[in-house]
C-alpha cells in the first residue's frame, strides 16, 4: 500500500462534561465517550465500528463527520487535518465526508419534499441542472424519481433509508459514515439496502465507516471491523481474521452471543458461554482494562495496568494481558510436542 | 393433551367509513404448557395484533373480530370485559417490546409490582412487597430491595426488560406473550434474557408466546414457530423444520436476507424483491406472489394452510410440489429466494 489512506484518525478523544444545574456546587461529571481511538482508511474500504450501546461508536461517527468536535487527537481527511476547522473552514469540504444516520424520519426535514431535501446536498456540489441530478440520485438508489414530490412521512421506512443514502450521494463524497443505517429496518428490506451500499461502493468508489451494533451485518459489509467497549478499541482486525481467531476476549464473547439461525437438532437452547452483566458507566470507567470486570480471564494485572493496542502480525491488533490466540497457540504447541 | 391456548379461524379486520382492513386473516394456531411457540414475520404482518387480540387488547369500535381464541377452554373472544380483567396479568402476562414505554415512569417499580399482584390477590401489602423482591430476584436483578425504590429511568435497558420480566410472572401466569422482548437489546444482554426466558419456561412449565422478527432468537429457544405474512401464516412447523426443510418461498427469503456468521461470507445476500402488501392493498390469491420469482398460473388462487409433507404437523401456504421446492430454495450456499421476477401475469 503505498496510496495515502483516505482518512487517518491518530489518538481521538472525545469527553462530554455536564455540570449539575441543580448543584453547581458539585464537580462537573465527564463523560468519556471516545477514549484514544486510532486508526486510518484505504481509498475504497469499508471498515466496520461494533459494540454495545454506549461503547462511544456514534459519538466517533459524530466525530469524523465534525459534528463534533473532538476534545483531542487528529482527523486528517486526504492529509488535511480537519479536527478544530471552523464550520466555514469546513464547508468546501463537508461534501467530502458524508454521514447516514440510523432513523431517517428525523434526519430529513418532516416539511420538505424528498426532491428538496436531496437537492440541498446537490447544491452544495455545485451541480448546474439540480432536478435532473436528483432524478438520477433517486434512480441510482432504486426509487422511483416520481417519489421525489412526496414527503417523507409519505414513504416506507426502506424507502426513506435510500432517500438517506441518495442525499448523502448527492454531495459527491468520498466516504460516507453510517450510522446504523439498517437496524431499524425490516430483514428483508435490510437485505436490499445493504446490497445497494454494495452496489454503490463499486459504482462510485465510495469508502464506507460502517457502525453497527449488529455484529453479523458489519462482517458482511466490511473487510475490516474495530471493536469498541467503552469508549476504547479493543481489537481491529480483517473481518475473517476476527471471526476465524478473535483475540479479545470481549470479541469472543460478542461473537458468541449472536443467535445463528439454524436447526437446534437437540441441541440445547442455553447458549454456552453467556457474558454476565453488562458495560459499567463511561462516567467512571474500571481501572486497568476497562472489561476486566465481566471478563473470564481477568488477573491482577488487569485491574492495574491498561493494556496497549498491538499488533500480533499482519495488521490483527488487541489489547489485552490475556489474548485468546496465545493460548491457542500454545496448545497447538503442545499438541505438537505430544504428537512427537 | 389439550392446549393451553388454541386460536382458531382468528381475523381481526380494522374497519373506517372508506375501507376494511384485515390485519390477521385466518390465523389457527397453538400453544401448550412448557413450550414456547415463536410467531415471525415482518413489520405489518399481524404479529402483534395477533399478541394484542388474545389479551383483549384490541377490541374496540370499528375492530371486528372472529373466530376462537381459547384458554384453558374459555373462548377471550366472546369473554366479557371482566373476565379478561381478571385473566390479564394473572393467568396471562405480556412483556413488551420497550419497557420505557411500558412502565409508569413517575412511580417507583416496586409499586407497580405491589399494585398488580393486590389488583389480583387479596394478600397484605407486605407479603405483596416480600413477593416483588423474590421475583426480581428471580429475574437476577442484584440487590432487589433496595432496587424496588427505583424508577424505571434508573435502569439500564436490559434491567428494564427483567423488571418487565418480573412483573409479568408475580402472578404466576400459566401463558406469557413476550412481544419483541429482546429487540433494541444488545446481543450478550439480549442471550441474558433469553436464558432467563427458558429458565421460567422450565421451570413453571409456562407457555410462550413469542412474537419476533429475528429467526435467530427464535432458533436458540423456540420449540414451534408460525411464520406470519400479510395477516396470514403462510407457514406453521416445528423449530428444526423451519430451517431444514422450509417450505414457504416467504420463509426462504427470510432466511436467506440474513448476514450469517457461521459460513463463509457470501458476495451478495438473497433478498425478497419489493416490498410487503398495504393491509388495504391486499393481492387477491396468494399474498406473496407478486414477490415471489416461483409463481405460476395457480397463484391466482389462495392456497390454504395444509400439510403437504409427510410431517402432519408442518403446514404452508403454497401452491409449488415439495419436490420442486427443495430445488428451488437451494441457492448453492444455502437457502434463499432466488430468480428474478417475471413480469407482471
Amino acid at each position: 500500500m503505498t496510496e495515502a489512506p483516505l482518512l487517518e484518525v491518530e489518538h481521538v478523544v472525545h469527553h462530554y462534561t455536564s455540570a449539575s444545574r441543580l448543584r453547581p456546587s458539585r464537580s462537573r461529571v465527564t463523560v468519556h465517550a471516545v477514549d484514544d481511538v486510532s486508526f486510518s482508511l484505504a481509498r475504497g474500504e469499508t471498515l466496520g465500528v461494533v459494540g454495545e450501546s454506549g461503547c462511544g461508536k456514534s459519538t466517533l461517527a459524530r466525530c469524523l463527520v465534525r459534528l463534533l468536535t473532538p476534545t483531542s487527537g487528529t482527523i486528517r481527511c486526504e492529509g488535511v487535518d480537519i479536527t478544530r476547522m471552523s464550520a466555514r473552514q469546513l464547508r468546501p469540504l463537508r461534501g467530502d465526508i458524508q454521514m447516514v444516520f440510523q432513523d431517517p424520519r428525523s434526519s430529513l426535514n418532516p416539511r420538505r419534499r424528498i426532491r428538496d431535501s436531496v437537492g440541498a446536498a446537490v447544491r452544495v456540489a455545485g451541480v448546474e441542472d439540480v432536478d435532473a441530478r436528483v432524478s438520477e440520485l433517486l434512480d441510482v438508489v432504486g426509487l422511483d424519481p416520481r417519489i421525489g414530490g412526496r414527503f417523507p412521512h409519505e414513504v416506507s421506512g426502506g424507502q426513506r433509508q435510500r432517500v438517506g443514502v441518495a442525499r448523502a450521494l448527492g454531495a459527491d463524497p468520498k466516504l460516507i459514515v453510517l450510522d446504523e443505517p439498517v437496524s431499524a429496518l425490516d430483514v428483508s428490506i435490510q437485505a436490499q439496502l445493504i446490497n445497494l451500499l454494495d452496489d454503490l461502493q463499486d459504482a462510485f468508489g465510495l469508502s464506507y465507516i460502517f457502525v453497527a451494533h449488529d455484529l453479523a451485518v458489519v462482517r458482511h459489509v466490511s473487510r475490516r471491523i474495530a471493536v469498541m467497549y467503552l469508549g476504547k478499541l479493543v481489537e481491529v482486525a480483517a473481518s475473517d481474521d476476527l471471526f476465524a481467531a478473535p483475540h479479545h476476549p470481549y470479541t469472543s464473547a460478542l461473537i458468541g452471543a449472536i443467535p445463528v439461525p439454524e436447526a437446534r437438532h437437540g441441541r440445547s437452547r442455553r447458549r454456552r458461554d453467556v457474558l454476565a452483566g453488562e458495560p459499567p458507566s463511561p462516567i467512571s470507567p474500571p481501572s486497568g482494562c476497562r472489561f476486566h470486570p465481566r471478563c473470564p480471564r481477568a488477573t491482577a494485572v488487569c485491574a492495574r495496568e491498561e493494556p496497549p493496542l498491538v499488533d500480533s502480525g499482519g495488521g490483527h491488533l488487541f489489547a489485552c494481558h490475556h489474548p485468546l490466540h496465545l493460548e491457542t497457540a500454545a496448545k497447538e504447541v503442545e499438541a505438537g510436542h505430544e504428537r512427537v | 393433551m389439550s392446549a393451553l391456548l388454541n386460536v382458531e379461524d382468528l381475523r381481526v379486520a380494522f374497519v373506517n367509513e372508506k375501507d376494511s382492513y384485515r390485519a390477521v386473516d385466518g390465523l389457527s394456531f397453538d400453544v401448550n404448557p412448557g413450550e414456547i411457540v415463536a410467531m415471525v414475520g415482518e413489520s405489518g404482518s399481524g404479529k402483534s395484533v395477533t399478541a394484542m387480540t388474545i389479551l383483549g387488547l384490541t377490541r374496540g369500535p370499528g375492530v371486528g373480530i372472529s373466530g376462537r381464541i381459547l384458554f384453558d377452554g374459555l373462548d377471550l373472544v366472546t369473554a366479557g370485559e371482566a373476565v379478561l380483567q381478571r385473566l390479564r396479568g394473572a393467568e396471562i402476562a405480556i412483556v413488551f417490546q420497550d419497557p420505557l414505554a411500558a412502565l409508569n415512569p413517575v412511580q417507583r417499580i416496586g409499586t407497580q409490582i405491589i399494585e398488580q399482584i393486590r389488583a389480583h390477590e387479596r394478600i397484605s401489602q407486605k407479603a405483596a412487597r416480600a413477593r416483588a423482591v423474590e421475583c426480581l430476584e428471580r429475574v437476577g436483578i442484584p440487590s432487589a430491595h433496595e432496587r424496588l425504590s427505583a424508577y424505571p429511568h434508573e435502569f439500564s435497558g436490559g434491567m428494564r426488560q427483567r423488571v418487565m420480566i418480573a412483573m409479568a410472572l408475580s402472578c404466576s401466569p400459566r401463558l406469557l406473550i413476550a412481544d419483541e422482548p429482546t429487540t433494541g437489546l444488545d446481543v450478550t444482554v439480549q442471550a441474558q434474557i433469553l436464558a432467563e426466558l427458558d429458565d421460567l419456561r422450565a421451570e413453571m412449565g409456562l407457555g410462550v408466546l413469542l412474537v419476533t422478527h429475528d429467526l435467530g432468537v427464535v432458533a436458540d429457544i423456540a420449540d414451534r414457530v408460525v411464520v406470519m405474512y400479510a395477516g396470514r401464516a403462510v407457514e406453521r412447523a416445528p423449530l428444526d423444520a423451519v430451517f431444514d426443510d422450509p417450505q414457504h418461498p416467504y420463509t426462504w427469503g427470510l432466511l436467506g436476507s440474513i448476514p450469517r456468521t457461521d459460513t463463509p461470507r457470501l458476495e451478495r445476500l438473497a433478498t425478497i424483491p419489493g416490498q410487503p402488501p398495504l393491509p388495504s392493498e391486499l393481492p387477491k390469491g396468494c399474498t406473496f406472489a407478486p414477490r415471489c420469482p416461483h409463481r405460476f398460473a395457480r397463484c391466482a388462487e389462495a392456497p390454504l394452510l395444509e400439510s403437504r409433507l409427510a410431517d402432519a404437523d408442518h403446514s404452508d401456504r403454497c401452491w409449488l410440489s415439495p419436490e420442486d421446492k427443495r430445488v428451488l430454495r437451494n441457492t448453492g450456499t444455502g437457502i434463499g429466494l432466488l430468480g428474478e421476477l417475471a413480469a407482471t401475469q
